[in-house]
């Protein structure tokens, strides 16, 4: 099922209050969840929506050919920041993780990066975990990759990996954020009864 | 001016981008999308060296809030997009019609609807002509054929919005706006002030009034006067500015009707009329809304048949139809999806609608 550029989760939403069985997904590039999609991002998120969110940032628009993301980093060259980005003139770089781990709805949260084989096998442990978390319908999880984009960093592979471990890593800092039922969780008797109100 | 005119091979974006420069454009606010990226990469280049402002929003529904925020400051300002982030401006384009405040805005049109794909289309004809969101506004519609009327029609839209004090779109094209041509480029003109007599900032107390701009009118008569108005507008463009061109046999027995890249593909097909026996004429808008109807009925007496050649599956065609109204039959070759027509497809299609009309061919 392919959303409107952003809409992700509004469309996810959806789909699971329609199956609530069926393990739903949403797959989301930068650009497309922390500039045009902040508000279904935080929203579902805000209202623990029962499905799991993979994040790549690679800190850049790459379909469109390498525009600035609210991502990029500070100092980095893209298309529409020609001469490196600036706090002054596009603001500073959103961490998504640490934004959504001020909200109650979230199960589950986590950064990880796809550089060196002991991370990238700690991104399919989160994201192991995130989708269990769906299943044991503990609420809504999201795991934010950090990925390469060569092609718009202008750097051949191998050093676009350590561009993450050296630099992006910094601003982005690997963690798992949160680990828990998401806090709207209530026992049986009290859901049915917020369920007769409405 | 006499400035030299340089003369460069650019790309339809490129073009546009430094109309907008050319126009008196120093604000822009836009967000990517293909086939048009080349626009905002090329203000992000050159507008903060010469003291403008480029902004990259968060979505085309920030950046079109933007431009209204831009605009009511009263500065020269415009946004590009393409398609899909086209429809997301519309609540912003309506609350601009509603609020009377100039603007810019240029979509590359590419396939649709949904996400479609980034390939040639016309067809937003109908959002660029009737959209503008909710509500009685229109926009101005320019649609270019050409780099260099990309460029042109640009720096011009500045001055119609202004006048009108009403949105002007510029309707491109996937092909238009990356195929690449010679140029002639206007030179820039200076940043205007942004002191017009409508906007809100900064002022002097007791020099003028206070201005308000707002779109919301509770009063029934208040909001009417808001649409009387706005149509009063449409009617003295209409008479002012209405623009088409003409080429082709003065004694045409098939008017071929096209816009935009459809026109560039049609004159091909009058230069080679001979090959279907009949005697053709091209009419092509420059401007849609002004519709150029008076023409369009003049030719509807003398002709035997008209054909309407546009990539969507029949939306300028209407507008053709309603000038004619019913006086010689009116047929659509239509091509979306990012096909066209081939010149030789059109003029089959000559052939078929002059005999269909009892034209020996
Ligand atoms: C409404 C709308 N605006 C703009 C676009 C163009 N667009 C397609 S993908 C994209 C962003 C790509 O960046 P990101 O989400 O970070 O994904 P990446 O390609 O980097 O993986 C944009 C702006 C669109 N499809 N729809
Ligand atoms: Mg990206």
């Amino acid at each position: 099922m392919q959303a409107a550029h952003g809409r992700g989760p509004a469309v996810a939403t959806g789909i699971k209050r329609v199956h609530p069985d069926s393990v739903v997904f949403t797959y989301q590039g930068d650009g497309d969840l922390a500039s045009i999609g902040m508000a279904e991002i935080v929203h579902a998120a805000s209202r623990g929506e029962n499905f799991t969110v993979i994040f790549i940032n690679n800190a850049v628009f790459g379909m469109t050919q390498g525009q600035m993301a609210p991502t990029t980093l500070i100092g980095q060259k893209t298309t529409t920041s020609p001469r490196g980005r600036t706090a002054a003139e596009a603001g500073w770089p959103i961490r998504i993780c640490e934004l959504l781990d001020t909200l109650e709805g979230p199960a589950y949260i986590a950064r990880e990066a796809l550089t060196t084989p002991p991370r990238i096998r700690s991104a399919k442990k989160s994201i192991r975990r995130a989708f269990e978390a769906q299943l044991a319908g503990e609420g809504f999880g999201i795991v934010e990759l950090l990925s390469t984009c060569p092609t718009w960093w202008g750097m051949d592979p191998l050093e676009a990996i350590r561009h993450i471990d050296d630099t992006m890593v910094e601003h982005y800092p690997l963690r798992v954020f949160r680990d828990r039922p998401a806090a709207h969780d209530r026992p049986a008797g009290q859901q049915e009864e917020a369920g007769s109100d409405a | 001016m006499n400035e030299e005119r340089r003369r460069v091979f650019i790309s339809g974006n490129e073009a546009t981008a430094e109309g907008g420069i050319a126009g008196g454009c120093r604000h822009f606010f836009g967000y990517p999308i293909t086939p048009q990226n080349k626009i905002p990469e090329y203000m992000a280049e050159h507008l903060p060296p010469i003291g403008g402002v480029y902004l990259q929003a968060e979505s085309e529904v920030a950046a079109i809030n933007m431009v209204y925020g831009a605009s009511s400051a009263g500065a020269r300002v415009m946004t590009t997009s393409s398609s899909p982030g086209i429809a997301l401006m519309q609540e912003g384009l309506s609350y601009m019609l509603g609020s009377e405040l100039p603007a810019v805005i240029v979509n590359m049109v590419r396939g649709g609807p949904g996400l479609g794909n980034v390939a040639v289309a016309q067809s937003d004809y109908w959002l660029s002509t009737r959209g503008a969101g909710h509500g009685d506004g229109r926009c101005i519609t320019l649609t270019p054929y050409s780099v260099q009327e990309l460029h042109n029609f640009t720096a011009g839209a500045f001055e119609i919005a202004d006048r009108y004090q009403n949105i002007v779109m510029v309707l491109g094209d996937a092909i238009l706006a990356t195929m690449m041509e010679p140029c002639e480029l206007i030179p820039r003109r200076e940043m205007e002030p942004p002191g017009r007599p409508y906007a809100v900032g900064p002022h002097e107390a007791g020099e003028r009034e206070r201005n308000i701009v707002n779109s919301l009118w509770v009063d029934f008569d208040a909001m009417e006067a808001v649409n009387i108005r706005n149509e009063e507008r449409y009617a003295r463009a209409a008479a002012e500015i209405t623009d088409w061109e003409e080429f082709g046999s003065d004694d045409p027995q098939v008017l071929l009707c096209a816009y935009g890249i459809s026109a560039r593909l049609c004159e091909g097909a009058v230069m080679r009329a001979e090959e279907a026996g009949v005697r053709l004429r091209l009419l092509r808008p420059k401007t849609v809304f002004p519709f150029p109807t008076v023409p369009i009925r003049e030719w509807s007496e003398r002709v035997d048949a008209m054909l309407v050649v546009e990539l969507s599956m029949g939306q300028f065609v209407e507008d053709v139809r309603l000038a004619v109204e019913g006086r010689c039959p009116v047929d659509l070759l239509s091509r979306a999806g990012g096909n066209m027509p081939t010149v030789s497809e059109v003029l089959a299609k000559v052939r078929e609608v002059a005999a269909k009309a009892g034209v020996a061919v």
